[in-house]
Order: C-alpha cells, then sequence, then structure tokens
C-alpha cells in the first residue's frame, strides 16, 4: 500500500503546484496593468455613461464593498496614455461581473448578450479585444466598462491589462485555462467517473458506498454547473438560477456523508434521517422563502452545506484512523485537501479573508475524484489478486482430490484382486478337495476292499489317474491375467497334452471344437468336462488299438455336447474300463446331460448330450 | 543347428550329458535317452554345474538334459554359459518346476525344449524325438506368450510367399505368426502341418526359428529382455 500512497501524494503536490501556478501568475509580461479607476452608478436600461457621481477606486474592484446588496448597473472610467496608436495593441479583462459592455474612447468594442435579467452568466469569461485607429488613437484613451452586476456573485471588475498583442493574447489565454477550461476539464472528468460509480453501482448493489458516491459526485456537477454555464436556461432569472443551483449542495454534501458513513462500513440510522430531513427543511424553505429574503438565506444553506460536507471528510479523518482499513486511509488524506479547501471557500465567499475570487472546493473534489478511483482500482486489483490465488489453491484442491480419488480407486483395485485371488484359492483348495481328494479316497477304498487285485499295472494305474487329476487342476487353475478365461481356454492343455501323447503312438487325434469361446464354465463343471475327455481319450488311448479318435467338444444354443469316436476294438472287453465308464457317467450327470455309449468293433463313441441345458445364461 | 525341411537327417542326440542331481532321475533320464537309440556309453552324468562344465570342458556333446534347480545354481545359467561356448549343442531342460518366468527364461537362454518331470516316460520320449527330428515341441502357452510379445508387428520384409525370412532377432512373420496362433489354439505340429499343407518338418523349423528370435547372447540381456518383457520385477 506505501506505493499507492505515494501516488496518491504525488498527485496531490502536482494538483497543488497547477493550483498555485494559476493563481500566482505575475502579470508582468511587458503589459500596461491598469490599477485605478473611477467608478458611477447607472441603471439597467441606459447606455450612456452617467455624467457625475464618479469616484476613484482601484482595479480589480468589488461592488459589494462599496454597496452591499448592490443588483444594479455601474460604470467604471480607465484611462491610459498610447505612445503609438499604430502599433498592435490589445486590451485584455480578467473578467466582467456578471455581464457587461466594453467602450473604447466612445466606441463599443464588445458586450454580453444579455445585459438586463436574464443576464448572461459572463462572470468567469475573461475579455480580449485588439485595439486600432480609429477607435485607438495615440496619447490618451479612455475605457468604459458597464457592468451588469448581482451582489449574489459578487459583482466587480477584475485585472485590466493593455498592450502588445501577443503578450495580452497571452494573458487571456491563462486567463481562459484557470477560469474556464480548468473548470470545464474537471467537470467532464467528474461526469464521467460519477456517471461510472452509478454504473457500477447499479452493476453490483453491494457496493452502496459507490453508489452514493457517484451519486454525490453528480450532484456536485449540478452546483459546479455554476461556473460553467453561460445563461439562465431553463430559468428566468438569475435569482431563480441560484436558488436551485444552491439546492444542490446541502444534496452534495448528504450523499457524501452517507458515502463516507458505508464507505467506513458505518450505519447511524438515526444521525442520517435527521440529516436528510435537515436537509429537506433547508432545501423546502429556501424554494418557499420569497425572492426578497432568500438571497442571505441562501448563502447561510450554502454554508451549511458545506460545514456539513467539510464534518463528513472530518468523520472519514476520525474513523480511517480509528478503523484498521487501509482505503479509508487514503481517502483520508484527500479529505484533509477538502478541509483545507472549504474552510479558504467558506472564508472566501464570507469576505473573512480574501486572496482572490477563487474557490477550492471543485479542484479538491477532482482530487477526491482520483482519491476514490485509486481505492477502486486498489480494491479491483486486489480482487483479482485473490481470484487468481483463489485459482491456484482451487487447482491445487482439484489435484489433490484428483490423486485422492486415483488412490482410492488403486486401492479398491487392490482389494479386488485380493479378493479374486482369494477366491481363485478357495476354488483351487475345493477342486483339490473334490477331484484329487475324491480320487484319492477312492483309491484308498478299492485298495482297502480288495487286497488281492494289487497288481502293478492296477496301482499304477490309480496313481496315473492321480497325477492326471492333478494336471487337469493345474491346468484349469494356471493364472493369466490377459486370458478369455472361456472354456476353449481351458481346453487348449488337455487338448495339446492328449494329442501329443496319441500322436507319440501313432494314433491320429481330430479336434473339432466349436462355440467354445462364449463358454464360461465354473471350475467344477469345466474340471468334469476336461475329466471326461482325459477319461474317453485315455481308453481310446491305452485300450482300444485305435488309429483314429475324433473329439467333439461343441456348445450350440446352451447345450454343451461332447463325444469321443475311435476306430478301436470297443469297449468291454478289459475289466479296468468298467470303473472308468462309470465315473465318466457320474460326470455327465453332473453336467445335467445324458451319457451316451456305442460300442462296436471298429467304431466306438462315449458322448454326453445336452449337457447344461438350461443352467447357464448364455453369453 | 540343423534347420532341414528334408526328411532323412536326424539331429544327433549323442553323447548326451545328464545334467541332474539325483541318481533316480538320472536313472530315469537314461532310460529316455536308450529308447531313444543312444548306447548307454554315450550317456555322462554330471551332478552339478561345476562337474557339467568340466565334461565339456573335456567332451563334446550333442545334446544335455539340464535340470533347473542344481546345488551350485541354475540350470538355465549353463544353458546360457553352454550356448556362448558351443552353439551346436542342444540343451534341453527337464525340470520338476514349471513356472511360466522359468520356461520363458530358459528359452530366452537358448532351450530348445522344457520338458516336466511329471510327464509319462512315453511323453518325454517323445518330445525328445521331435527334438531328434529336428523339431521344437512348444506349449500353446510360450506360443501365446510370444505372439504377445514379439509378435506385435509382422516383420514387412518377409518373402512374398510369407516363409521365413527375417533376421534371427527380427519380428515375427506371418507364417510364424500363424503357426504361433494354432499352437497357441492346442494344435501340435502334425495338425499344423496338416491345416497348411506343409510337412511336419517345415513347421517345425519355423518354431524353432522362433525359439531362435527369443534368444538374447548374454545373461545380462536375458535379464533385461524377461523384464521388459515384464517377467521379472
Amino acid at each position: 500500500m506505501p506505493v499507492i500512497l505515494r501516488k496518491l501524494l504525488a498527485c496531490g503536490l502536482l494538483l497543488w503546484a497547477s493550483l498555485h501556478a494559476m493563481s500566482g501568475v505575475a502579470q508582468e509580461r511587458g503589459l500596461q496593468s491598469i490599477t485605478s479607476a473611477e467608478v458611477a452608478r447607472g441603471d439597467w436600461q441606459t447606455m450612456r455613461a452617467p455624467a457625475d457621481g464618479w469616484q476613484p477606486v482601484s482595479i480589480p474592484d468589488f461592488i459589494n464593498g462599496r454597496w452591499p446588496g448592490f443588483d444594479g448597473v455601474v460604470w467604471y472610467r480607465l484611462q491610459w496614455e498610447q505612445a503609438d496608436a499604430e502599433q498592435p495593441t490589445a486590451l485584455t479583462l480578467e473578467y466582467i461581473n456578471m455581464a457587461g459592455a466594453v467602450y473604447v474612447n466612445g466606441i463599443l468594442v464588445g458586450r454580453d448578450a444579455n445585459l438586463v435579467e436574464p443576464l448572461s452568466r459572463a462572470w468567469k469569461t475573461p475579455r480580449f479585444f485588439v485595439l486600432e485607429p480609429p477607435v485607438l488613437k495615440a496619447g490618451h484613451n479612455t475605457l468604459l466598462i458597464r457592468v451588469s452586476g448581482l451582489t449574489t456573485y459578487g459583482p466587480g471588475i477584475g485585472e485590466v491589462s493593455v498592450g502588445a498583442v501577443d503578450a495580452a493574447r497571452a494573458l487571456y489565454e491563462h486567463y481562459l485555462a484557470r477560469r474556464v477550461d480548468g473548470l470545464r476539464f474537471v467537470f467532464a472528468v467528474d461526469a464521467t467517473l460519477g456517471v461510472f460509480f452509478i454504473m457500477l453501482w447499479l452493476m453490483r448493489r453491494r457496493e452502496v458506498a459507490f453508489g452514493w458516491y457517484g451519486l454525490s459526485t453528480l450532484i456536485w456537477l449540478g452546483w459546479q454547473a455554476n461556473f460553467i454555464v453561460t445563461s439562465t436556461w431553463p430559468f428566468a432569472s438569475n435569482h431563480t438560477w441560484a436558488v436551485i443551483n444552491a439546492c444542490f449542495l446541502p444534496l452534495f454534501a448528504g450523499t457524501f456523508t452517507m458515502f463516507v458513513l458505508r464507505f467506513c462500513e458505518r450505519r447511524w440510522p438515526r444521525a442520517e434521517f435527521a440529516m436528510w430531513v435537515g436537509i429537506a427543511l433547508g432545501i423546502a424553505f429556501l424554494l418557499l422563502l420569497p425572492a426578497a429574503q432568500s438571497d442571505g438565506y441562501r448563502v447561510q444553506l450554502i454554508i451549511a452545506s458545506g460545514l456539513l460536507a467539510t464534518a463528513a471528510n472530518v468523520l472519514l479523518l476520525v474513523l480511517a484512523w480509528r478503523g484498521k482499513r487501509i482505503e479509508p486511509r487514503v481517502l483520508s488524506v484527500v479529505a484533509l485537501l477538502n478541509v483545507l479547501a472549504a474552510v479558504h471557500d467558506i472564508l472566501t465567499l464570507q469576505r473573512i479573508v480574501f486572496l482572490a475570487n477563487d474557490y477550492y472546493a471543485d479542484a479538491t473534489a477532482f482530487a477526491n475524484t482520483l482519491g476514490i478511483a485509486a481505492v477502486l482500482a486498489w480494491r479491483y486489483a486486489r480482487n483479482l489478486d485473490r481470484i487468481e490465488h483463489f485459482n491456484v489453491k482451487l487447482q491445487h484442491d482439484v489435484d489433490a482430490a484428483r490423486s485422492e480419488l486415483a488412490d482410492n480407486l488403486q486401492r479398491q483395485h487392490e482389494v479386488e484382486m485380493t479378493h479374486a485371488r482369494i477366491g481363485e484359492r478357495l476354488n483351487l483348495v475345493r477342486d483339490l478337495h473334490d477331484g484329487l481328494g475324491g480320487s484319492l479316497t477312492g483309491s484308498i477304498a478299492a485298495i482297502e476292499h480288495a487286497p488281492q487285485k494289487l497288481s502293478v499295472p492296477y496301482l499304477l494305474k490309480l496313481l496315473r489317474d492321480l497325477r492326471d487329476e492333478l494336471r487337469l487342476i493345474v491346468d484349469t487353475s494356471a493364472y493369466d491375467p490377459q486370458s478369455s478365461g472361456s472354456f476353449g481356454e481351458q481346453l487348449v492343455p488337455l487338448r495339446h497334452r492328449m494329442t501329443r501323447l496319441l500322436d507319440a503312438k501313432g494314433v491320429v487325434c481330430r479336434w473339432s471344437p466349436a462355440g467354445l469361446d462364449t463358454l464360461h464354465l465354473p471350475s467344477a463343471q469345466a474340471l468334469d468336462v476336461l475329466r471326461f475327455l482325459q477319461e474317453a481319450l485315455t481308453n481310446s488311448l491305452k485300450h482300444s488299438g485305435a488309429t483314429e479318435v475324433d473329439v467333439a467338444v461343441q456348445y450350440e444354443t446352451g447345450v454343451l455336447t461332447v463325444a469321443v469316436t475311435d476306430n478301436g476294438s470297443g469297449v468291454g472287453a478289459e475289466p479296468s474300463t468298467g470303473a472308468g465308464m462309470q465315473s465318466m457317467q457320474a460326470r455327465a450327470r453332473r453336467l445335467g446331460g445324458e451319457f451316451h455309449i456305442e460300442s462296436a468293433p471298429g467304431r466306438t463313441r462315449v458322448a454326453i448330450h445336452n449337457a447344461l441345458a438350461g443352467r447357464l445364461p448364455v453369453r | 543347428m540343423l534347420q532341414s525341411n528334408d526328411d532323412a537327417p536326424q539331429l544327433a542326440l549323442h553323447p548326451a550329458l545328464v545334467v541332474e542331481d539325483d541318481p533316480r532321475t538320472q536313472e530315469r533320464l537314461a532310460r529316455i535317452l536308450t529308447a531313444l537309440d543312444i548306447a548307454r556309453d554315450g550317456i555322462h552324468f554330471a551332478g552339478d554345474l561345476a562337474q557339467a562344465r568340466d565334461c565339456f570342458d573335456t567332451q563334446r556333446f550333442a545334446l544335455a538334459l539340464v535340470d533347473i534347480v542344481l546345488p551350485d545354481g541354475s540350470g538355465i545359467d549353463f544353458i546360457q554359459w553352454l550356448r556362448g561356448r558351443d552353439a551346436d549343442a542342444t540343451a534341453v531342460v527337464v525340470s520338476t518346476f514349471a513356472t511360466q518366468d522359468l520356461i520363458l527364461a530358459a528359452l530366452h537362454a537358448g532351450a530348445a525344449g522344457y520338458l516336466l518331470k511329471e510327464r509319462d516316460d512315453s511323453e518325454l520320449i517323445a518330445a525328445l524325438r521331435s527334438i531328434q527330428r529336428g523339431g521344437a515341441p512348444i506349449d500353446p502357452f510360450v506360443a501365446k506368450y510370444i505372439l504377445r510379445h514379439l509378435g506385435m508387428a509382422p516383420v514387412p520384409v518377409a518373402t512374398p510367399s510369407g516363409e521365413a525370412g527375417a533376421g534371427p532377432a527380427g519380428r515375427l512373420t506371418r507364417r510364424e505368426e500363424e503357426i504361433l496362433n494354432l499352437v497357441a489354439l492346442g494344435l501340435i505340429s502334425r495338425e499344423i502341418a496338416e491345416k497348411l499343407s506343409r510337412s511336419t518338418l517345415t513347421v517345425e523349423g519355423h518354431i524353432k526359428s522362433i525359439f531362435r528370435k527369443l534368444r538374447v547372447s548374454t545373461r545380462t540381456q536375458a535379464i533385461h529382455q524377461a523384464r521388459s518383457l515384464g517377467l521379472l520385477r
């Protein structure tokens, strides 16, 4: 914030310097300044200077000092010596308050549009006249200035200078800049910013302080119009104009006070109500008073308004330095300028202290506007910063939430994997128990009940059966994360192993699988199908002496068909195949199918028909 | 190494070295080799890797049956060592363990086959016979693995007929990929040969060529390869 403070201070210094430059310019431009003259009262209708009643006076002159409360026409007579009439010469008048006509050597050289009410409001306007023969004479020249004055406006004339045209024009332009252009410039800037603040408030009603400020600025412009406009339009007289104009000042003071309170985040409903009632009464009183009595009251109302606005500035100073916020403190610097300007203006208005017929309130009001603009800009920038930080924080939070979510998903995935692994293990245990365990129990029972049958081939067969069972369980349990888990894939190891075995024995084995990629079986059922095939193929290999085996495993419309056909000698020749047949039959039953066997020399077919019918959802 | 599409020539499997620490298994493997018409005096035994290396120092062997877990190291290391020493010797793993990682590591190291002790003698004999004929026994899951990791893009330099023509370290040719797909379905070489109207020897020659593409020259490379293929972590 110190940067802002420094900038504001720089602005204030600049303003002060420019004000000083305006008021402090010396007239030493090689011009002749006419400082002594004679004055006489005239009347509204006569355009000829009075013959007598002249009294000496010094220029610039204020009529109120001599004839208080005077509304009327006054003539000034000024003399100067012109060495050479042929030399280009010009006359510069600082101002004629309020309107006037100018005569040189009895010849009219310029006049305002309305010299009677409604008077032209030319009181701020400097004049510039180029003089040459025959108007200008060598030697003694007389300048007559007819002034139509209204006591309200402090009638009189400003500095009068005669001399070289260029120097006189430069002086005229200096007057113009100080008395007219500067005011118009400030007026335009204030108008722009006032409208801006009003718009800001319209878009964002929470910014009540800015709303009051915009309103007070626009009302202030109503008061400032006093120094800008050059006709009384739309009013019939300067009196009405002055009354209406004066109404703006208490309104300004009121709205400005409201701004100060809201800006410092204060709400004093009773005091505010009382203030507005006072303002309303003051304005109503001014409007209702007869014209003759209203003038003095009007000035009092203006002073009261000035005091109220000054009080508001003092309040701003106090509240700003009592509170902790930066913004009111920034503005309080400007408020101090306002207070000083108001004191000066009131003293000037009352002619208690008179430095020049200039009022500073408009200039410091401009500083006010700059200050509030700085505050607004600072608040805007700070909010943008906050939004940007918020965005960064938001991004950070989003990232954090995202990574947390990813972690959760990862954990969830791990849990699912663990569950899957546990499920796999349970399946494996169950398969071992049901399959290998069952076979072991069966083998133990067989050996216990028929110990006399214990030949080496018989024992070898029992052990091989157990090993084959184990192999099937291992094959179906092999964990391949990229496998589809279809029965077609589960069949592959058995197919490969059996085909190779048969091939080694010179048996040609032909497989015709169909539809198995869409078949997904619970592991127990998959094992039953595989055991059936293993049993049937082992029979073909070991006992039938076949040379060709056809294996059909087909799944269609929810029905599985398994068939093994060979060209061997047929079953039943050996007693050991009997147990095999029984177990195949049992597996067919468990699969919900029908066991078929056709056996004849040269063609033996064992099959399960209609397995799984209606047991699995068709995928 | 023999790579022939003719019927007649057989790969010599003797003299053979059995690298195996269990005497009973030594005896069983000797019986199996005898069944392949290898004279008993052409069969030598080594109980550990050191002995095996000594054997190769004194004599040349056509075939080495190598166990994986040996008292002084891994059979896979030995196969690696052997390949660097004698490129013509055929190394076949005969192991109790059949994890996919081990099998693939052995194939990367240069094994011509991976046999399981649990199998019937007749199965082992059949597999060795296939090697003898110039073939290469291959499991469906190995085929699936190779397809997944080596066959992602067929080699464009394949000859117009699609026959093997790519360099040893290249990707699979279209024909090789076709054969691997059939193996992965569980078909054996004879079935594949019938399906493709080629001889069994041709098919097995392709499979051997596929195996060669799996091979790498050093152990470091083997580890790197296995790691890059996601086998080791």
